[in-house]
């Protein structure tokens, strides 16, 4: 599991690879087998797991991952994140994305990673980072490759939106580390 | 793999900055885009690990999904 710590847009810790290479392969084959249903609202498009034993599996197999994660978390954004950790999952086909937003609302840890059976810049599916919800001010991209992700503590300038996906299928799992 | 990471970051900055591609996202129903709200929804979240040990660390909290 390595790091690289970028300030700009906002800070934001980078991880890869985030999970053994065994349990990667384990999860995209689980999210295979999944039954999803569609979310589909005002500016975001994916689908959920549909079946709660499904995601239980999923919660058992990220168990030790989530506590690792949250142990290199906390010397780098500056916070104890001792509260109950939460997880989600999100599937993204062709045409599926999330429009800017910033996550503010919940006082959180995020680290979202990126699981797909293989990921080009002609996919689509680019994460975008920026401190405006326009994506202007200082914005930065990073690439959705399997097994790499970026947390981050929310905040009224997290901006962050996942560009609509042009080809393949892909994975978010997006842990939620409340902040104390 | 960070290496990776890192250096495919500035091949995307660098091609957005140069207007390809031109990144697209999901627009609401009145055509801004500019900024979302959906994490406010507290349904979003489906389960918590409570503790840490395995056999103990789920709860369902909430709806699926959303």
């Amino acid at each position: 599991m390595d790091t690289y710590f970028r300030h700009r847009p906002f800070g934001h810790l980078l991880i890869a690879p985030v999970l053994n290479a065994p349990l990667e392969g384990a999860l995209l084959s689980e999210f295979e087998r999944f039954g999803w249903e569609r979310r589909a609202d005002t500016f975001y498009r994916f689908d959920v797991p549909r079946d709660g034993a499904s995601k239980a599996r999923i919660l058992a197999m990220m168990h030790a991952p989530c506590l690792e994660i949250k142990s290199v978390l906390e010397p780098f954004l500056g916070c104890n994140l001792n509260g109950a950790t939460q997880l989600e999952i999100h599937r993204y086909g062709k045409g599926d994305g999330i429009g800017p937003h910033t996550d503010a609302a919940t006082p959180e840890v995020r680290c979202v990673i990126n699981i797909n059976s293989g990921w080009s810049i002609a996919d689509g599916a680019i994460w975008a980072l920026a401190a405006d919800s326009a994506l202007n001010a200082e914005r930065t991209q990073l690439p959705s490759i399997s097994n790499s992700a970026f947390a981050f503590s929310t905040g009224s300038t997290t901006f962050h939106a996942l560009s609509i996906r042009y080809a393949g299928i892909g994975y978010a799992v997006t842990i939620r580390f409340p902040r104390r | 793999m960070i290496a990776e990471i890192l250096s495919l970051s500035a091949t995307l900055d660098d091609m957005i900055r140069s207007g390809s591609p031109v990144l697209e996202f999901p627009t609401s129903r009145t055509g801004d885009s500019r900024i979302g709200t959906f994490q406010q929804n507290p349904r979003a979240v489906d389960y918590i690990i409570e503790s840490d040990t395995p056999e103990r660390l789920i709860k369902r909290v909430s709806e699926p999904g959303l």
